[in-house]
């Protein structure tokens, strides 16, 4: 007869008592807890930092746009004026007077600064698309039915770069700038600073995702 | 059975939280790593378009109101901006009062129906070091701008005070060589550095050349007198 005894280690194998498997099972969730609210709270914290992010660099390229139109076309002077539409409510534009324009020689393809071009500059702020326009006064209207640029796309200056990283999964990016030229007492200057502040928003204007951001930028000529 | 439920001991304990730690520490220095890089590069930005703006708006000063700051005979006025033995000088914040408050007639735009006010050159100065991107700006230990000859001889070169950054003096002893007729000086450079990351000496520099604007023989290098 063939012996079947187990061999005597297998013996003693009696494996892990509720104890040790309550205490095991409480110990890995107390571990897991502790790794999944840091991964939670990572996740949430990129996420901010990645709207931040999209909204800083929104507002650097406002802010470098214009800073480099005005350098570039060497602003000559600035003015403020008010234009108060049909609902009574009133446009703060910034008219801006350049001391050239940057012409392209169409045979040599050299380009020079006409000084008898001296073009005039609109810079615009519309309330009801929260967009910022910049473009030559000949195509800014001041009727107060329909106060603004005639082609709008043309000359609007954020939220041109819609496809940088991260992209914004589809939300809207909101705008409410204030956008005002610092006067010496006087609504006219031959140098000015213009202050822009830009508050930013992901979201539906009334209920943004996060809450509005506020960019505060300068720019001297 | 008394001695099987005795819990942890202390050994397993410390053992338990080292291999924890060895897990999160990384986990979390990346993390840390991470946005202090994303924060560096926001500095970095701010720096370079605060240095361009900077460069740009200099420009709008009057050039003769600079002019003095290099090679006026008023040493006294000017010694606290200016390095010994070589034509260079540092603004910070606090110098702009060295620059005239009070805005010449000249630079009224006469042309125009209306009178425009033009900027004085302190307030020009002001604004410049108080400039702001996106929140931020610097201070009077971050930000200085370095002014100085558009072409230098060789003995001015060599003159180049050790109390300018090093950073900075590389930059100036670039500038091409100036021969002994030319003493027309109707350009100068400017330098501007910003230490955007204290910490790390992380810093910005930007040249930029800045023009009388004018095609006259104003703007000479006042000759040395014989004595």
């Amino acid at each position: 007869m063939i012996n079947k005894k187990r061999p005597e280690t297998l013996s003693n194998i009696k494996g892990l008592t509720i104890v040790e498997l309550l205490i095991t099972i409480s110990v890995g969730s107390l571990v897991i807890m502790m790794l999944m609210s840091i991964l939670s709270s990572t996740l949430f914290t990129k996420n901010i930092v990645e709207h931040e992010n999209r909204l800083k660099t929104e507002a650097y390229y406002i802010s470098e746009y214009l800073q480099e139109t005005i350098f570039d076309l060497g602003v000559r002077s600035i003015e403020s004026e008010y234009i108060t539409d049909e609902d009574g409510y009133d446009h703060e534009v910034l008219i801006l007077r350049h001391e050239y324009e940057i012409i392209q020689s169409e045979r040599t393809g050299i380009i020079r600064r006409d000084y008898d071009d001296q073009r005039t500059y609109i810079l615009h702020h519309d309330h009801e698309t929260q967009n910022l326009y910049y473009g030559p006064s000949e195509s800014f209207s001041d009727n107060p039915e329909n106060v603004g640029f005639s082609n709008r796309s043309n000359f609007r200056i954020n939220d041109l770069q819609v496809n940088i990283e991260p992209n914004n999964n589809g939300r809207t990016l909101n705008y409410k700038p204030i956008i005002r030229g610092v006067f010496q007492g006087q609504e006219r200057a031959a140098g000015a600073i213009i202050e822009m502040d830009l508050q930013l928003s992901f979201g539906e204007q009334d209920s943004p995702v996060f809450q509005p951001q506020s960019f505060y930028s300068t720019i001297v000529f | 059975m008394k001695n099987k439920n005795g819990g942890f001991t202390l050994v397993e304990l410390f053992a338990v939280i080292l291999i924890a730690s060895t897990i999160l520490i990384p986990l979390l220095s990346g993390y840390i790593n991470n946005f202090t890089a994303n924060n560096r590069m926001h500095e970095r930005k701010a720096a370079s378009s605060i240095a361009i703006s900077s460069i740009e708006a200099f420009d709008k000063i009057n050039y003769s109101h600079l002019f003095d700051i290099l090679y006026s005979d008023d040493t006294d006025t000017y010694e606290a901006v200016r390095f010994d033995d070589a034509p260079i000088a540092k603004l910070q914040y606090g110098d702009c009062a060295l620059l005239p408050w009070d805005v010449d007639e000249d630079d009224d735009i006469e042309d125009d129906e209306d009178f425009l006010q033009t900027i004085s050159s302190e307030e020009i100065c002001e604004y410049i070091f108080n400039l702001t991107v996106a929140n931020r700006s610097f201070d009077e230990n971050e930000f200085e701008v370095y002014l100085y000859p558009f072409r230098m001889t060789e003995e001015e070169k060599n003159n180049i005070s050790d109390d300018i950054p090093e950073t900075v003096q590389s930059e100036i002893e670039l500038v091409p060589q100036r021969q002994e007729d030319d003493t027309m000086m109707a350009a100068m450079r400017i330098t501007t550095r910003i230490i955007y990351d204290s910490e790390r000496g992380n810093e910005y520099i930007l040249n930029g050349v800045i023009t009388s604007g004018y095609d006259s023989e104003e703007f000479f290098i006042p000759e040395e007198s014989d004595d």
